[in-house]
Parts: structure tokens; C-alpha cells; sequence
């Protein structure tokens, strides 16, 4: 058993004690043709034994300057590392003996940066590779039991397998397809068992606890041979479509309950298998607490192919004990926080439980049934004051597990209720459900550079880069300590404080001019301190391996840890002019940023920043093409922009080979201020033909050094303004523009006017625009006279411009 | 289909002369006459537009960067593009430089809006002028135009460029004889040619004429058999296609290479290009409706980009429809439709794109009785909704109906002899005829 640590939306988990650094530095026998983001297609063949070694090939893209492996788990080793040309590589790998059956995870370094992450399945049955023609039942390929089988589902290929089984010997087939996809590549694997007649005795498509991959288990009524068919589940298959397919005569448990239990506990727990068998077995859980633990039943010595989850929570653990379908049956349990559980039996099946609470007394109280214990029952929760009404329930909140935030009412005994959504039951409808108080907790992510791929830290040589840390804070508020630790020599981050009103941080991580090519796992560790309490927070990163329809997160691996590669030095280098002057709320702001390019490069250069603040943005496609070493980032703030100083930093990157080279600019801050001007539109109205007097009213709030400008923008189509723009008095209070009109302008209303204000200086330039004013142009009645002749903008002195609310009010007067 | 339920029941041997032969008995014919005389029936109007070219831009365009830019808001609304000045005044987004330039020969409507974000249904609305139905399918406006007017010059009545373009574009609760005839390739590729125009290699005329009237014979034997659309329709489907195949004139419309070289540049040698290029081409032949699509406009991620690749070709293909069908005085009396299934969020997304977003977008009016340079409707400063004047599907379809001389209040039978409406519920928008 080994420890691990999975969030509930996990699937796969990274082993915390094992994940070490592990970097494999191989003679490279391709030409040293300069590539970046290697990338992995496929794995061939895709695992091997525990306690052997296996040459593996790799077929992908961009794999030229490939140096070596980062596997996250370090009993797993490479040698005899072979770069054939740009897409081939092979090499050896080890597994250490004490490896569990299971998948692990690893990553390509090169001299450029992090390859996509792979699983590769490590099982202690011998491995067989697929031997084609094995298409036609009548010509199986005959394989013996306790065997794992490397294969392949090619398009419209069916693979069959013949066993000889004696009267009474169980079969029980495990398929990893899915959990070897990646890419895009959904391999939905389907699994029968035949027998010499061709019928059908066991079949599988989609086993709930391996998502989309299949278990089967027989147990032969008489001897003979039995056959194993494997195929895409919609006769569907590619090169791509690689499977192991585990052979036992030991069946394996799809559910365990308890299905969890306290910090450092000797769990006694009974086992279901997927034929209604149970047994009991022992595991001894972790001294920490973790949220999904990996635990492998050993039944007469065989461990199960693909390891069980188990809760290890701080819990009182209580199973049902029957009767408990209403709750009059029932008594309150002795302990909270306690966690429940039990089976739903047969259909319609409800469980109660009961607990005693005092009034005003929260709870969190969660179903983790489908999520970390992988059972098919879609639990929904239900409290009740204890023989009395209904009070709070739900279904789906953390979907399809129930989570509910229940404050007790008042000093008494309530009842939970479980069931399942559709009413469904059975031997393995097993559910977990936790009752706990609330409790503060803290934990990061780091933000996506690009979508739906985990963020990695790659820093070239004498550069540096940038990650946006988000910090999710439950329960508790304050400022948070982000520390970024476990760098590789050479590399640096310095700790950064994310504000308490904050949800993210930037963090820069350097690298110096004379650091070595490496690559490792990197932790982060967040601290909130409160008074004399302080509580700390792990990273939890997921790298989403397969989406479906709509990008729905189907199978991918959960890590508290972030590849970091310190790679060759980068072609260029970005520097930021920091802005002098702050960014107001509806302003704009242009960034400049100033390329340094190294001798010989003059490829095109993409920017962006590494994130917006809250009501921030900016051109984010913006590009210095060949031999251009400037430009400028169009930044806007909108109304509600969050204001104060926030740190920042610029991305750029440029394309080798396809493949990206990414490093930021050295930090510089971005001051998001209030509004300097408040505009007052009033709706103007003319003829056409006539000019209109647009009446602005500006306040400006305060009063900084430079020009003040004032400009009207956004014209009614036709019109025109001879001096649009007026230096402004900040002690002022309107500006009037005069619109020339003329006769075939197009009449209607306009409400596209807005009012830009700018106040320029040695710093910079603040702008600021409002809009939206209404110019209403109508045709007149009758023939309207002659124009008057345009008169020039009224100056200070002349007699005020009336708003058409005081010009109404004037007529009135003067009837 | 109607169901002419049990032919075996008492009522059923009670038939009507000829009727009896298909199936249809007394009982049967009156509901048919009845339900017939409680239609809504209208006569054709004076049509202003004789043809329309409707083309349909897949995936939902932008209309912040197209015909409805938003430049001072900040840039999560206006995105990342400049705008350029029309020749009548008005923005349009930077890559439509020369539809600015002809911006005073046609109309764009602002204040598009409906409530259909997925975009099976947002082509429904935009394709039939109905929300979509799980009790009917509805004829596209095509199919509608090909029933109310069927064929002219020999040539089918509604074609679509280059493929049928959805499951909507389709003729619905109609005789599936109201289809589109589908080229089945790209007019912008070297070689092109129409599927199915010409005789099959090795077979002559006199070969061809007694392979159909032997399909007649075979026919025949069904159709005495058996009421079924599918074989009538396929019938006159094939009747057209003869018509088609024996025509000289009408498939010398299809051939875009008998155009001027120095026209074809005009339009752009690419797919916008060609394909509108085509369009005008068929029109000036007789085709009474032209559904054609131009690439993709669902800009998830990286809108201007994508704007700077897909709209030039179209701006290009356009502004050389437009001059074209008016050098040729045919932009009067032919409608110019440019639409989509919606527009696309007022905030653009975190992978610098923007998505669906129907509540408001842009249409582009042109000819065929359209206002020439207006504006009609618009937006409010985000582009989040329309600000006034809005526009539905059922306005829109109801108003390009009105100009083809067909009102939309007129009922159709659908099946199970209930009568619809071609368009319900839309107005005419008198406000942009000219």
C-alpha cells in the first residue's frame, strides 16, 4: 500500500511520499535539431511488470532535443534512452519490485521544455505482447491466466483470447484502455467472456468504479476453454487504441465498506466483487489524514489489477445497521463529526441515520460515494428533525454527490436520510456519507496558460517566468503566504503575499545565466495566519488526460506537485516600461514593451499578461513581427475595476518548430485608480441642416499635473465637430461642442456619443471615456430656412448654452 | 405524411372515383376538403425581389467585429480589432474594408435578437423563422419559396452552395420534392463540376431516355400500389433533374468557368469568391432561392485571428456581388441576405474568443427592394441587447417573404392535415423598404 492524495473529482493519484525527482539524462543519437513542448502520442507497449524491465518506444511530435524522463513516482527508472529522429524514441525502463499495480505518471524533458504527461501501467503478472491474426474466434490467441496482455483495438478490430479454465475456476478479466488514452483519443473499451459455443457467459462495457473501462468475471460451470473478446465498444479503433488487459483467477472488489477510516487505523473492511462475493480484509491507513488512498486487495495472494479508494478523515465511522429504513428506527449516534455508511440494498432502499445537535451548530454534511469511493449509487441527502418535518436536502451539488451546509435550528436529534436518485439498489450501492463541522482550509491551483492543459514551470537560462497562483480559501479569510518550494538548483521564486480581498497571485521564477538543464516536482505551500492559529494549504493540480462532448473532465491525474524545468536560454528577452501614470476605472492605458532579440533570431514574438486583475484587460494577441523590437498593449479598466496596485507580469513566447519557447518580463505593477471625470450628457436635439449644440457637463475629481484634454468621439454618421477636442479648466464645469449637421445628414437618434478625457504629462497619459450621449436629428416639419452661418465655439465668456431641459423651461417662462 | 389509417375499415369501401386508386376514401377526402377550406389562403403580392442569395455564415459571427463594433468600451466588449469608417458615416469592424466602401447600397439590422444559444436551434430560427419544434419540422425558406413558386428557366427553384447546409435547410413538413439541389462540391476548385448534371460516361441521350422510361414503368408499379411522398417526390425530383440534364441553357448556369476571367479575380479565386460568384450566377439564370455558407464563424477562441482569416475573402466576395448584380440592374430584384444563427458574447473569453450569444446580433439587407444605407435598430453600448427597434427570426422571414410576393400569414398543410402558417407571428419590417 502506499499513500496517496486525490481530490473527489480525482480518478488517478500521485503518490506524495514516492514523488521524488527523477532525471534521466540520456546520449542522444538524433541530430541536436533545436524542438519545444515535445509531445507524447503513444506508448508502446503501455506498461510492463513490476520487478522487470521493458524497452519502450514512443511515437510523438517535436522529440528531437528529448534529454530525458520525469516520472513522479522514483522506483521507476529509464536507461538506454534513443532519439531515432523527431517523432521515434525508445527506451528502457525499470520497475522496482515494491510497485503496486497501477498507472504512473511521467513527463519528456527536453532542452526546451516538459512534454505532455503520460501514464504508464506497471502490473505484477507477466506481461504478453498481442500477437496478430487474432480476429477470427475460431483462432484465438491462447493465453494462460495471471497474465497481463499489451494490445491494440485497430479500427473494426475485434482481439479474442482463449483461456482453459476447469469446473469451478473463476475468470476475471480487468481492461485499461481508457486510462491509457490521452489526446483526445476517447478509447471506450467493451469486454466479453464466450465460451467454445460462442455464447455469451459475462460482459462489460463500462465498470463505474474504472469510469470507462471494463471488468468481467466467470466462474466456469464446466471445463473447457473460454474465450476473451476485446473491442472498441462501437467497433470504432485506431494505432492509438492501446490496452492491457489483466487475466486473474482471483475476482477483485469493486466496493469496500467501511470505505474509510481514521489516521493511522488498522481497517478491518468487508470487500464486494463484482459476482456479489465478499470477503473481509485489513488495510493499515496513513498517519495523515487523505482525501482518496489507494489500497489493493490481496485475496490468496493475488493483488487486484487497479487499486480501491479509501477515505482516511479524522471520522467516527458507523455502518448501518438494519433496520434503519425510517426514522423512528433509529437513535442518535454517540460522536460527531462522524462519517455513515451502509449499502442500498434493493430498490427503493432508504437509510436512516441520526445525530444530536445543539441550536445554531453547522455542519457540512457530504456524500462521497460516487467521487472517492467510486460506487454507482447517485446518492441524495435529506435532514429531518428526528420524527418530525423535512428540513433541508440535495441532490447534486457536488455532482452527482450531495453536499449540504446545514445549520441546526435548534437543540435536538435530526436524521439523515440516504437513498439513491433513481431508487436503484444492489450488493455495491455502496455510499459514504461525512458528517463534519465546518472548518477553514486553503489550497491553490495554478491558473491555465493555455486551456485545459495543467500548467507546468519551464524557465529558460539567465530568464525568467511567470505563473498566476489561485488560492482558494474555504472557511477562513485573511492574507495568504504562497511559497513555491523544491525548485531545482539554479531556480528561484521568491515567497509572495496574496491579500486577503485577493483570489490570485502572480509568482516570477528565475533562472540563473549558468543553471543547469533539470527538471523536478515542485510544491507549493500556502499559509493563512489568524491571531495565534495558522493553517497551511497544498497545491492540487489536475491534468485532464481525456474530455468528452461539451470538454466534460472524464479521466485525468490529481497531483499536489508541478513539473519545473529549467531549459536552454531563450532567443529573446521582453522587458516592460513600468507605467508612470495609474490606469483609471473606463480608462485605457498602452503598455510599452521593448524586445531583445539575441543574434540570428528574428522570428515573431507573441505577448499577453499572465492575468487580468478583476475589471482589467488587455489585447491579448498582440505580436512583434520580424525585426520589430516595440510595441504597445492596449490595457482598458472597466467602471467596476478593483482598484489598488497589483503586481504583473508580460508573457511572450515565439514558435520553434511549432512548439513554444515562453519566458516573462521582470515584474512591474499596474495602479487601477477611480475615475478622475464625471461626465453629464445631456440629450441633444436639432434639424438637419442646422447645427446642434452638444452640452457636456465634466467634473473633474482631482486635480493632477499636465494637460487636461476633453475630446467628444463617436460622431451621428454625416456630422462633424470642427474642434472636438478642448484643453479643459479643471475648475470648469462644462464643455459644449458644436455638431455640424449638414442637410442630407441621416436623421434618427444617436446614443453613440462619448467623452474621452485625457490628462497628459511627463509620466504618461491618463485617458478616461464615457459615453453614452444622445444626439436626436430630425427632418423638419416644413421647409426650414436657410442655415445660419456656423458660429466658432463659445468661449468662456460667452452666455451659457442652454440644456434643452432649461431651453423648455425658458419657453414656458416666456409664454 | 397523413395517416390514412385501417383501408380495410367499413368506412373505408366507400371510395371516390379516381381517389379510390391511391387509397383515399370518402371520409378521408371531405376532412382533407374541409380542413382545406378552413386553410388560410392569401393571394401572391407584388414581389419587389424575383431571387434571393442568402448567405449563411456557420457558427455565429461576431457581430462586434463585423457590422456592429463597440470601440469605446472597454476591450473584454470591443475585443482586439480596429473599425473602419463607412462610406455613409457608420463603423463596420477593420477587415470589412470594402463593404464599408458600398455601405450606402444596402441595410444592416443592429437589433437581431432571439433565444436560441445552441446552434441546432439557432439555425432553426435563422433557416425557417420558427423556434424548433419536437412536433413538426418546419421547411426552410427556400423549400417554402420552391413550393409557392416551384421552378424557372428549368432550373430547381432553391439550390444550395456548395452542400446542404444543415438538417433545416431542408423542406421540413413539405414534399421533400421542395429540397434543395446541393452542387455536392466547391465551386472554388479547379475542375469543378456539378454531381449528377451531365449523362453518365457511356450512356447517350437515346440510352438515357430508355433508362427513365423504364424507372417510369417501375414507378408505376409503386405508385399503383401505394401512396407514398417519398415516391412522388422522387418523381418529380427526377422529373426536374431531366429537365435539368436536357436543358442546355438552364446547366450552362452551373458553369462558373464560362464567366470572365477578370470577374473571377473580382470575387476572389477562393471559396467565398466562387461561391457567390455561382450564386449570382444561378440567380440571373432563374434559381429563385441560393442558400450558400461560407467557413467557419464559431470563435471560441482567438476571434481576431480568425476574423483577420475568414472575413477578408467574404468582404472581397461581397463588395463584387453587390457592384456585380447592380452593374447588371439585377440587385433590385434580387435579395441579398447575409445571416447567421446568432452573434457571440459581449465579453470576449478567456482564450481570447467570444461565445454564442443571440440575443443580439447583425443581418445584412441588400436589393430586392431593401433601403439602400441604412441602419436599421441597434445595440446597446456592450452589444449585450438590443437597445431599441428589435428584430426577430420570425420579422425577418416574414419581411424577405413579403418582398418574394409570398404573405407569411398563409398556411401551408402540415402533416396530419394541420395548417401552419409559413412564418407566424412576424411583421413586416416596413421600415427598411425602400
Amino acid at each position: 500500500m502506499n499513500s496517496h492524495s486525490k481530490s473527489c473529482s480525482a480518478i488517478l493519484l500521485a503518490s506524495t511520499k514516492c514523488i521524488g525527482i527523477i532525471v534521466c539524462s540520456f546520449l542522444m543519437t538524433a541530430s541536436n535539431v533545436r524542438a519545444a513542448e515535445p509531445h507524447i502520442r503513444r506508448i508502446t507497449p503501455a506498461g510492463l511488470s513490476s520487478g522487470q524491465s521493458r524497452s519502450i518506444s514512443l511515437i510523438g511530435e517535436r522529440l528531437s532535443d528529448v534529454t530525458g524522463i520525469l516520472f513522479y513516482d522514483q522506483r521507476l527508472k529509464a536507461s538506454e534512452f534513443k532519439v531515432t529522429d523527431d517523432k521515434n524514441i525508445t527506451f528502457e525502463v525499470a520497475a522496482d519490485p515494491s510497485l503496486n499495480n497501477d498507472l504512473y505518471a511521467f513527463r519528456l524533458i527536453s532542452k526546451t521544455g516538459l512534454s505532455n504527461m503520460r501514464l504508464l501501467g506497471v502490473n505484477k503478472f507477466p506481461s504478453v505482447v498481442e500477437v496478430e491474426p487474432n480476429s477470427d474466434f475460431e483462432s484465438p490467441q491462447v493465453i494462460e491466466l495471471q497474465q497481463t496482455i499489451d494490445g491494440t483495438v485497430r479500427n473494426e478490430d475485434v482481439d479474442y483470447f482463449a483461456v482453459e479454465l476447469e469446473a469451478g475456476q473463476t475468470l476475471s478479466v480487468e481492461l485499461e484502455g481508457l486510462r491509457h488514452a490521452s489526446d483526445q483519443n476517447f478509447f471506450d473499451p467493451s469486454l466479453a467472456i464466450l465460451d467454445a459455443n460462442r455464447f455469451e457467459v459475462a460482459s462489460n462495457d463500462d465498470a463505474t468504479l474504472l469510469r470507462q473501462d471494463c471488468l468481467c468475471s466467470f466462474q466456469a460451470l464446466q471445463a473447457g476453454r473460454y474465450i476473451i473478446e476485446v473491442r472498441e465498444s462501437s467497433y470504432g479503433g485506431n494505432d492509438d487504441c492501446l490496452y492491457r488487459l489483466h487475466v486473474s483467477n482471483q475476482t477483485r472488489p469493486v466496493t469496500m465498506i467501511p470505505a474509510g477510516g481514521k489516521p493511522g487505523e488498522l481497517l478491518q473492511a468487508t470487500l464486494i466483487d463484482d459476482l456479489g462475493n465478499s470477503w473481509q480484509e485489513e488495510f493499515q491507513l496513513p498517519d495523515s489524514p487523505t482525501e482518496s488512498f489507494s489500497v489493493w486487495s490481496n485475496r490468496n495472494g493475488v493483488q487486484s489489477p487497479s487499486p480501491n479508494y479509501l477515505r482516511v478523515v479524522e471520522l467516527e465511522n458507523y455502518v448501518e445497521a438494519e433496520p434503519n429504513g425510517d426514522m423512528k428506527s433509529v437513535a442518535p449516534v454517540s460522536v460527531i463529526p462522524a462519517a455513515f455508511q451502509g449499502v442500498l440494498q434493493e430498490e427503493n432502499d432508504e437509510d436512516f441515520f441520526a445525530f444530536s445537535a445543539k441550536k445554531d451548530q453547522r455542519f457540512e454534511i457530504q456524500s462521497v460515494t460516487r467521487s472517492a469511493v467510486r460506487s454507482p449509487a447517485d446518492t441524495v441527502l435529506n435532514i429531518f428533525k428526528l420524527n418530525g418535518n423535512h428540513l433541508a436536502g440535495n441532490d447534486d451539488n457536488k455532482g452527482p454527490d450531495s453536499f449540504l451546509d446545514f445549520k441546526a435550528p435548534e437543540d435536538g436529534d435530526y436524521a439523515i436520510r440516504v437513498r439513491d436518485h433513481l431508487g436503484r439498489g444492489g450488493i455495491d450501492f455502496v455510499y459514504r456519507v461525512e458528517l463534519n463541522a465546518k472548518s477553514p482550509s486553503v489550497q491553490t491551483d495554478i491558473a491555465e496558460q493555455s486551456r485545459y492543459q495543467s500548467q507546468q514551470i519551464v524557465v529558460p537560462q539567465g530568464a525568467r517566468t511567470a505563473i498566476e497562483v489561485k488560492v482558494n480559501r474555504r472557511n477562513i479569510g485573511g492574507d495568504a503566504m504562497v511559497n513555491l518550494e523544491g525548485l531545482p538548483a539554479g531556480l528561484s521564486a521568491e515567497a509572495v503575499l496574496c491579500p486577503a480581498d485577493r483570489s490570485s497571485v502572480p509568482i516570477v521564477i528565475r533562472s540563473s545565466s549558468d543553471t543547469a538543464l533539470s527538471a523536478t516536482l515542485a510544491s507549493i505551500r500556502t499559509v493563512i495566519t489568524q491571531g495565534d492559529t495558522s493553517i497551511t494549504g497544498p497545491l492540487r493540480q489536475r491534468t485532464q488526460l481525456i474530455r468528452a462532448q461539451n470538454n466534460v473532465d472524464v479521466w485525468g491525474f490529481d497531483c499536489n506537485q508541478v513539473a519545473v524545468a529549467a531549459t536552454e536560454a531563450a532567443p529573446f528577452d521582453i522587458e516592460v516600461i513600468q507605467p508612470g501614470v495609474p490606469l483609471v476605472r473606463d480608462g485605457t492605458m498602452n503598455l510599452k514593451v521593448k524586445l531583445h532579440r539575441k543574434e540570428g533570431f528574428d522570428g515573431q514574438v507573441r505577448l499577453r499578461l499572465v492575468y487580468n486583475t478583476p475589471g482589467m484587460s488587455a489585447n491579448g494577441s498582440i505580436r512583434i513581427e520580424k525585426d520589430v523590437t516595440e510595441t504597445e498593449i492596449p490595457i482598458t479598466a472597466n467602471g467596476n475595476a478593483t482598484l489598488g496596485v497589483w503586481a504583473m507580469s508580460l508573457l511572450a513566447w515565439t514558435s520553434i518548430d511549432r512548439g513554444d519557447i515562453k519566458l516573462s518580463s521582470e515584474p512591474f505593477t499596474i495602479e487601477i485608480a477611480d475615475r478622475i471625470f464625471d461626465f453629464a450628457f445631456n440629450k441633444a436635439m436639432g434639424e438637419v441642416g442646422k447645427p446642434i449644440d452638444v452640452l457636456v457637463g465634466v467634473k473633474q475629481k482631482r486635480v493632477l499635473e499636465g494637460t487636461t484634454e476633453i475630446e467628444l468621439v463617436g460622431l451621428p454618421p454625416g456630422t462633424t465637430c470642427d474642434a472636438s477636442k478642448v484643453v479643459f479648466d479643471p475648475t470648469a464645469e462644462q464643455v459644449v461642442y458644436r455638431l455640424n449637421v449638414p442637410a442630407d445628414a441621416k436623421p434618427g437618434s444617436f446614443k453613440t456619443l462619448n467623452c474621452r478625457g485625457t490628462i497628459t504629462s511627463d509620466a504618461g497619459v491618463i485617458t478616461q471615456t464615457n459615453g453614452t450621449g444622445e444626439v436626436q436629428i430630425d427632418v423638419p416639419l416644413v421647409a426650414a430656412p436657410a442655415a445660419p452661418a456656423p458660429t466658432a465655439s463659445p468661449e468662456p465668456a460667452a452666455p451659457k448654452v442652454l440644456t434643452r431641459l432649461e431651453q423648455l423651461r425658458a419657453m414656458r417662462e416666456s409664454n | 405524411m397523413k395517416c390514412s389509417g385501417n383501408v380495410f375499415a367499413r368506412r373505408g369501401f366507400l371510395s371516390v372515383g379516381a381517389l379510390g386508386a391511391v387509397g383515399l376514401s370518402l371520409g378521408d377526402f371531405l376532412r382533407m376538403k374541409q380542413v382545406q377550406a378552413e386553410q388560410k389562403h392569401y393571394d401572391f403580392i407584388e414581389p419587389k425581389a424575383d431571387s434571393v442569395i442568402h448567405i449563411f455564415l456557420p457558427g455565429g459571427m461576431a457581430q462586434q467585429e463585423s457590422f456592429d463594433p463597440k470601440p469605446y468600451s472597454p476591450i473584454e466588449y470591443r475585443g482586439e480589432m480596429g473599425t473602419v469608417r463607412t462610406n455613409n458615416g457608420e463603423i463596420f469592424g477593420e477587415t470589412m474594408q470594402r463593404l464599408a466602401g458600398l455601405a450606402d447600397r444596402f441595410t444592416v439590422i443592429r437589433s437581431m435578437t432571439h433565444g436560441e444559444a445552441a446552434h441546432e436551434r439557432g439555425v432553426h430560427n435563422m433557416f425557417t423563422g420558427y423556434k424548433p419544434s419536437p412536433a413538426l419540422v418546419f421547411p426552410s425558406f427556400g423549400s417554402v419559396v420552391s413550393h409557392e413558386y416551384g421552378p424557372r428557366n428549368n432550373l430547381p427553384p432553391y439550390v444550395s452552395i456548395p452542400n446542404v447546409p444543415n438538417e433545416f435547410a431542408s423542406s421540413g413538413y413539405l414534399s421533400s420534392s421542395y429540397g434543395p439541389f446541393a452542387l455536392g462540391a466547391d465551386p472554388a476548385r479547379d475542375g469543378f463540376k456539378v454531381q449528377d448534371l451531365n449523362l453518365a460516361g457511356g450512356v447517350d441521350f437515346d440510352r438515357f431516355k430508355r433508362r427513365r422510361e423504364a424507372l417510369e414503368q417501375v414507378n408505376q408499379y409503386f405508385a399503383d400500389r401505394q401512396s407514398s411522398d417519398s415516391v412522388v417526390a422522387m418523381d418529380s425530383f427526377y422529373d426536374r433533374a431531366y429537365s435539368l440534364i436536357s436543358s442546355d441553357k438552364a446547366r450552362e448556369a452551373f458553369n462558373i468557368d464560362a464567366e470572365d476571367a477578370g470577374l473571377r479575380d473580382k470575387y476572389g479565386r477562393n471559396e467565398a469568391g466562387q461561391r457567390l460568384l455561382l450564386s449570382r450566377r444561378l440567380v440571373e439564370a432563374g434559381v429563385r432561392f441560393v442558400t450558400m455558407t461560407y467557413s467557419g464563424w464559431d470563435h471560441h477562441a482567438q476571434i481576431t485571428q480568425n476574423f483577420r482569416n475568414n472575413m477578408p475573402a467574404l468582404d472581397q466576395a461581397l463588395a463584387a456581388l453587390l457592384e456585380d448584380l447592380d452593374s447588371r440592374g439585377l440587385l433590385e430584384r434580387t435579395l441579398v441576405m447575409v445571416s447567421s444563427e446568432f452573434g457571440r458574447t459581449p465579453k470576449i473569453n478567456p482564450d481570447a474568443g467570444r461565445d454564442h450569444w443571440p440575443k443580439v446580433f447583425s443581418v445584412m439587407l441588400a436589393g430586392g427592394g431593401i433601403k439602400r444605407g441604412l441602419i436599421h435598430g441597434a445595440s446597446d453600448s456592450t452589444a449585450t441587447e438590443p437597445d431599441h427597434s428589435p428584430v426577430g427570426p420570425a420579422d425577418l422571414a416574414t419581411t424577405m417573404y413579403h418582398l418574394l410576393g409570398i404573405v407569411a400569414d398563409k398556411e401551408l398543410m402540415a402533416p396530419g392535415d394541420r395548417p401552419i402558417e409559413i412564418c407566424d407571428g412576424g411583421r413586416v419590417l416596413n421600415e427598411i423598404l425602400a
